[in-house]
């Protein structure tokens, strides 16, 4: 796999989330939403779920691909 | 960008409860309805979404159980409908953007910089008589030929410029501090036999300086008024010292003449003062053209009273001056009191007007050497008498008088 040198996230499905500082969060390939409430919000993701926790948490956008959320962030979990 | 692209094709703010939301925002982005601000209430979720796909969120919304509402409706779409019923206030707005794109296709104010010599009454009729004046069409204006014409008209105006700035016609001009090449032809023509200068007033010449022409007088010497300090017949000698021609110049010389300015004035001790009475009334008005129209309306009752009147033109953008002027008129009451000066006061008064004729001969490059005034009380007034012995160039120019030609006939047979 890393000598076709191909990008991991489309061969394993795996998602990106990009965090800027502790008050923007993007993520990447998800399939959707589990949970959302101010407090945390819960993505399920192709192989694993992400649970994004802080306070004040708002889903600036989102699409089929990315979503960008904005808040006060505290933790980021796998589960 | 993408802000307008939404404003354009219109959204709404919904707001979804009920079974499963989150599922309802899956589906949403499964079948590519994009959504954004979303947040959550714990009991609800608020969210926007472009308004073709409101319309496609309903077997959604059937779907995952939840119910919808929409809470705000925003953007063109929207507008325009909202605008449907307000049909005459758009029509204002039309018309109001053609009335100020037809009226700024005129001149609307007129402005001189520069002129001293001439006025801008002067100006502004000329203005008029070549076809400019408030109301033209600017397409009309020919800028460059009212230069021209300007510069024709007025000999003393050098240099012109006419500019147009929205719509305000600005005209600069520069004047020839020097005479003019008329004044100069004048002059020399009236001059062509000579010119001398003669003492203006009786006095003591103090300083004699010739450029040209031959000094009569010496330093220390008194004159009368109208005698000739430098002639401007100068004599041409044989060998023998004899004249043999006089050459005509036009004398010129820096002369000094201190001679007595006398003073006379005189302050009446009687006077009468205003006594405001504290009463005011104000009027807001506002004129159009040459009418001007007061609030509230009658006009002041008072018997007798002082206007301060303060005004503004109003002015479009900051550039359009409208004929248009707003303000107050303030009355203020006053009752005419007789009073009188003491002594010392009506002195005081003839004091200071003393020092403002002294301060306006300095103006004009007198130099006050003495000063010796008395005050003394006549009747009912102050009497300030005496005078100043003053320094000053006090000589005309004037062509070779007849009594000078006969005396060089008389030398030169």
């Amino acid at each position: 796999m890393d000598s076709l040198k191909l990008p991991k996230d489309t061969m394993l499905g795996a998602s990106i989330v990009t965090v800027t500082g502790n008050s923007q969060v993007l993520v990447e390939n998800y399939r959707g939403i589990l949970e959302y409430t101010p407090d945390c919000i819960m993505l399920q993701g192709k192989t694993c779920r992400i649970a994004i926790c802080g306070s004040g948490l708002c889903i600036a956008y989102y699409t089929n691909e990315d979503m960008k959320i904005e808040g006060v962030i505290s933790e980021i979990r796998y589960l | 960008m993408i802000g307008i692209i939404r404003y354009l094709k219109g959204y709404v703010k919904i707001k979804v409860w009920g079974y499963s939301p989150e599922r309802f925002m899956n589906l949403c982005s499964n079948r590519g309805i994009v959504l954004w601000g979303l947040a959550g209430y714990g009991g609800y979720y608020t969210m926007y979404l472009a308004l073709s796909d409101f319309f496609a969120i309903r077997d959604i919304v059937r779907k995952t159980k939840t119910k919808v509402a929409v809470l705000e409706r925003r953007g063109l779409p929207f507008f325009m409908q909202d605008a449907r019923k307000r049909k005459m206030f758009f029509a204002g707005i039309a018309l109001c953007l053609l009335f100020l794109l037809g009226m700024s296709r005129f001149v609307w104010a007129i402005e001189f910089t520069g002129n001293r010599m001439v006025t801008d009454y002067e100006l502004y009729d000329f203005l008029v008589s070549k076809g400019v004046d408030y109301g033209t069409k600017k397409s009309a204006l020919n800028l460059e030929e009212l230069e021209a014409a300007i510069r024709e008209e007025f000999s003393q105006v050098t240099w012109t410029s006419a500019r147009l700035d929205g719509t305000k016609v600005t005209v600069q001009i520069k004047e020839n501090d020097l005479p003019t090449q008329e004044e100069r032809e004048e002059s020399q023509e009236k001059y062509a036999d000579g010119a001398e200068l003669v003492a203006a007033k009786a006095g003591v010449v103090e300083e004699i300086l010739t450029r040209s022409g031959v000094p009569m007088v010496k330093r220390g010497d008194e004159v009368e008024k109208g005698m000739v300090l430098v002639s401007g017949l100068v004599p041409v000698n044989n060998d023998d010292g004899t004249v043999r021609e006089w050459d005509r110049t036009v004398a010129d010389a820096d002369i000094l003449i201190r001679c007595s300015e006398p003073v006379h004035l005189t302050q009446p001790l009687a006077y009468q003062y205003k006594n405001y009475t504290g009463r005011e009334k104000t009027y807001h008005f506002f004129s159009l053209g040459e009418k001007r129209y007061s609030f509230p309306f009658g006009a002041c009752r008072y018997v007798k009273y002082d206007e301060v009147i303060e005004q503004k033109r109003f002015r479009l953008f900051g550039q359009i001056d409208l004929p248009v002027f707003s303000g107050t008129i303030r009355c203020r009451e006053y009752l005419p009191v007789d009073a009188l000066y003491d002594e010392e006061s009506a002195a005081l008064l003839l004091q200071k007007r003393l020092e403002k004729i002294i301060a306006s001969l300095e103006e004009k490059g007198v130099q006050i050497i003495q000063k010796d005034v008395t005050i003394g009380k006549k009747e009912n007034a102050l009497v300030m008498q005496g005078e100043l012995t003053v320094c000053e160039e006090a000589v005309i120019l004037q062509p070779v008088s007849q009594e000078m030609e006969e005396a060089t006939e008389e030398n030169n047979p």
